[in-house]
């Protein structure tokens, strides 16, 4: 049958011995309970009462001494004879007694005795407190008359003094009038004496003074009146002293009384005490029967109670180290059955766990190393992505430089266009001025060669003169040979000949000489024309070209002036352009500072991630370790 | 004794002047075909035929440069009639003081060179007219001019 149907002994075997444990403690505990709540009850009582007792005496008291320390001397009680303190006096009276009878009630019949005495020496105390109260009230209504008297004699006396008008009077009456109030406050035998030698003193100087007919009248009476006032107030004082003294011994009997009571009270305390120990012996002896017997039912009940258990714990502890396939053997006892039961239940469960677990573990352990790896990954092409977004930064941040560069440079040949198309313009007019002047060249290089063909001419027309001036040398030389030559054949007649022959011949030679030296000349002469010509031909053929050059230049100028004017706006579109670059320049520059900080939480990301994985991996590979040590079946 | 001086072929020459008729100036020549070297062409004075010889063609084997200088000597006694010797810078005479002396050196192919003479100019060679022309040209010359 299954453990529910099998019946529930633990439980009763449990409580059965539980309460055969418990009914006798309970039973001596109530019962001890009882008798020492109602010794102490009554303990309680007498205490209460002795305490009433003590408090009552001592308010009494107190009345008392507030009754004789004010009330005694006051004019008021003297007068009415009532005072407060009386009637306090009187009520703790009552009380004490009330509480003394109580008392008496609570102690045994032998102690009745003493608080009857108690009882009559706190009536004595209250009749002699009362006597000594009667004794002040007659002593200050005879005092008060006495006093009044006293006191016309003294303003008698006094009005007497004054009369006379005497200074040593006055201050001898004033001195007496000091040791009288000095008497009344303490009416000792040295304030009488004092009181005494100032009134002789005041009689000497009032006879010295004055004669005594005036003052002996008021200062006898004053001195009798003194005198019986001394003597009722020292007869009031023994009577009241009279009374103290058996008021004081009354007092003393109630405190012997209160004491003996003490004595007797502690001596009830001690018997009782005795009986409690005896008591607590019994109690003590049976409470320890008591337990020992508890202890052995419950040994008993333990032992039937552990004996199912033992099972129970090997198969626990076979659990818990880590052997999954162990399992209890399901007892008798109801309760043993279901938590048998339940073990078993609980270590297939468990079992099954670790299990899945240990496969779980598995497949975490790679999940996180494949994480971890992934991670690593993600953290390196993150860097490098860094990298490259750095790198991309630098080169927008090139390309912002280098357009600024361009803006700059663009600027300048913007300027230098400009400055280049006003140059130029210039340079046109000059041109222009140029071409003139080069022309005019033209037409004073061509009047030269004209004037040089002239020359040339001449030179020539020179040159034939000269041939035809050579010709004549020639035959001159000729003619003057030939002559020679026949003057040598005439032999002596044709000396003379021979010699206008030679003169001939030298003149002849003469004229060949300078008709040579001038063919030389006009050679030259012609060599430096056709020179000069060639040169001017050369020249102008130059200057032509040059003009032609120049008038080339001028139209390349003007055309490049028409190039530079199309430059600047060209100049313009690129600086706008330039521009624009620049500022998509700056978007990019930012796109990759927010690239960058992207790329910078990314490697955040990826740090955390390889932490976490790393920590995943840790956890995995203890969790594989703790369930390594279950040896699941 | 008179001597009429050229050049040739950058030398200084003379022939007596008594040898000499006249001295013309290089005018244009009948030429004459199937000449022998030398023979430059005929030239004709006062109606005479004479066959001129180029002097500088027969010494060094070129022509004489046209100038003024370069005349046409007419000598005569070396073939029948007159000679013509075409020379450069025929321009004046000179009556040296001593007489052409032996060169020294024998030329059989030009027995025309060989006499030197020693003036304050320097050095004139002679001109032997008898050598001049050999004795096939100047039967030649014969048969054919004069």
């Amino acid at each position: 049958m299954s453990a529910r149907d099998r019946r529930p002994a633990l439980f009763f075997r449990l409580l059965q011995a539980g309460l055969l444990m418990l009914l006798p403690v309970l039973a001596f505990w109530l019962a001890g309970v009882w008798y020492f709540g109602a010794r102490q009850q009554q303990a309680n009582t007498l205490v209460r009462c002795a305490d009433r007792i003590t408090i009552a005496m001592l308010e009494a008291r107190r009345a008392e001494k507030d009754f004789l320390l004010r009330d005694a001397a006051a004019a008021e009680f003297r007068r009415s004879g009532i005072s407060d303190n009386l009637t306090a006096h009187q009520r703790w009276c009552d009380k004490l007694l009330a509480a003394v009878a109580e008392l008496g009630a609570q102690l045994p019949a032998t102690e009745q005795g003493r608080a009857a005495q108690l009882e009559t020496s706190v009536r004595a105390y209250a009749a002699r407190f009362a006597e000594l109260a009667g004794t002040y009230r007659t002593a200050g209504t005879t005092s008060t008359a006495a006093g009044t008297a006293w006191l016309q004699v003294r303003q008698g006396l006094a009005a007497a003094v004054r009369a006379r008008r005497q200074p040593a009077l006055t201050q001898a009456a004033e001195a007496l009038q000091q040791a009288a109030d000095a008497w009344r406050q303490q009416a000792d035998s040295a304030a009488v004496a004092l009181v005494l030698t100032r009134l002789a003193v005041l009689e000497r100087t009032a006879a010295d003074s004055i004669g005594t007919s005036p003052l002996a009248a008021p200062v006898a009476a004053w001195r009798t009146t003194f005198t019986a006032l001394q003597e009722t107030s020292g007869q009031l004082r023994d009577a009241n002293s009279g009374v103290q003294g058996a008021m004081r011994a009354a007092i003393h009997d109630v405190e012997t009384q209160l004491a003996r009571m003490d004595e007797v009270r502690e001596a009830a305390d001690a018997t009782g005490a005795a009986a409690n120990r005896q008591l607590l012996l019994a109690m003590g002896g049976v409470l320890v029967a008591g337990l020992l017997l508890g202890v052995v039912i419950s040994m008993l009940t333990a032992r039937s109670l552990v004996r199912p258990l033992a099972a129970l714990q090997q198969a626990v502890t076979a659990l818990g180290s880590g052997q999954l396939g162990a399992r209890a053997a399901v007892p008798v006892v109801r309760e043993y059955a279901l938590l048998a039961e339940g073990m078993n239940a609980m270590a297939e469960a468990l079992a099954g766990l670790v299990r899945r677990i240990q496969r779980a573990g598995v497949q975490v352990t790679s999940s996180a190393t494949q994480i971890t790896a992934a991670a690593r990954q993600l953290q390196t092409s993150v860097g490098e992505q860094t990298a490259t977004t750095a790198q991309v930064g630098a080169s927008v941040a090139e390309i912002s430089a280098t357009t600024q560069q361009l803006a700059g440079t663009i600027a300048h040949a913007a300027a230098a266009a400009d400055a280049s198309a006003g140059i130029a313009g210039h340079s046109v007019s000059d041109i222009a001025a140029l071409t003139g002047s080069m022309r005019q060249l033209l037409t004073s290089t061509a009047n030269l060669g004209g004037r040089f063909s002239l020359l040339s001419a001449k030179a020539q027309g020179i040159g034939s003169v000269v041939t035809t001036i050579a010709k004549v040398a020639d035959q001159t030389n000729l003619l003057s040979l030939n002559a020679a030559i026949e003057a040598e054949k005439a032999g002596e007649a044709g000396l003379g000949f021979a010699v206008v022959a030679r003169e001939i011949r030298r003149l002849a030679d003469q004229s060949a000489i300078a008709t040579a030296d001038i063919e030389e000349l006009i050679r030259e002469m012609q060599g430096a024309v056709v020179g000069g010509v060639t040169g001017m031909d050369a020249f102008t053929h130059e200057v032509r070209v040059q003009a032609d050059a120049v008038a080339a230049f001028g139209s390349k100028l003007e055309e490049l002036i028409r190039q530079v004017q199309a430059v600047a706006p060209l100049l313009a579109t690129v600086t706008a352009s330039v521009q624009s670059q620049a500022a998509a320049a700056q978007q990019i520059n930012v796109a990759m500072t927010q690239l960058g900080d992207t790329a910078q939480n990314s490697s955040l990301a990826a740090t955390s991630l390889t932490e976490v994985a790393t920590h995943l991996l840790d956890a995995s590979r203890e969790l594989q370790g703790e369930v390594a040590r279950f040896r699941a079946e | 004794m008179l001597y009429l001086r050229f050049t040739l072929a950058g030398a200084r020459f003379g022939v007596p002047a008594a040898a000499v008729t006249a001295v013309v100036p290089w005018v244009a020549l009948a030429p004459l075909p199937h000449a022998p070297a030398g023979v430059c062409g005929v030239l004709n004075y006062h109606g005479q035929s004479v066959p001129v010889l180029d002097l500088q063609q027969l010494v060094q084997r070129t022509p004489c440069a046209p100038a003024y200088g370069t005349r046409i000597i007419l000598v005569s006694g070396v073939t029948s009639g007159l000679l013509g010797l075409l020379a450069e810078t025929v321009l004046d005479t000179f009556r040296p003081d001593s007489d052409f002396i032996p060169s020294g050196l024998p030329q059989p192919d030009a027995p025309y060179l060989d006499g030197v003479m020693f003036t304050a100019d320097g050095m004139v060679q002679q001109i032997n007219l008898a050598g001049l022309l050999p004795a096939t040209l100047q039967t030649t010359l014969a048969a054919t001019g004069a």
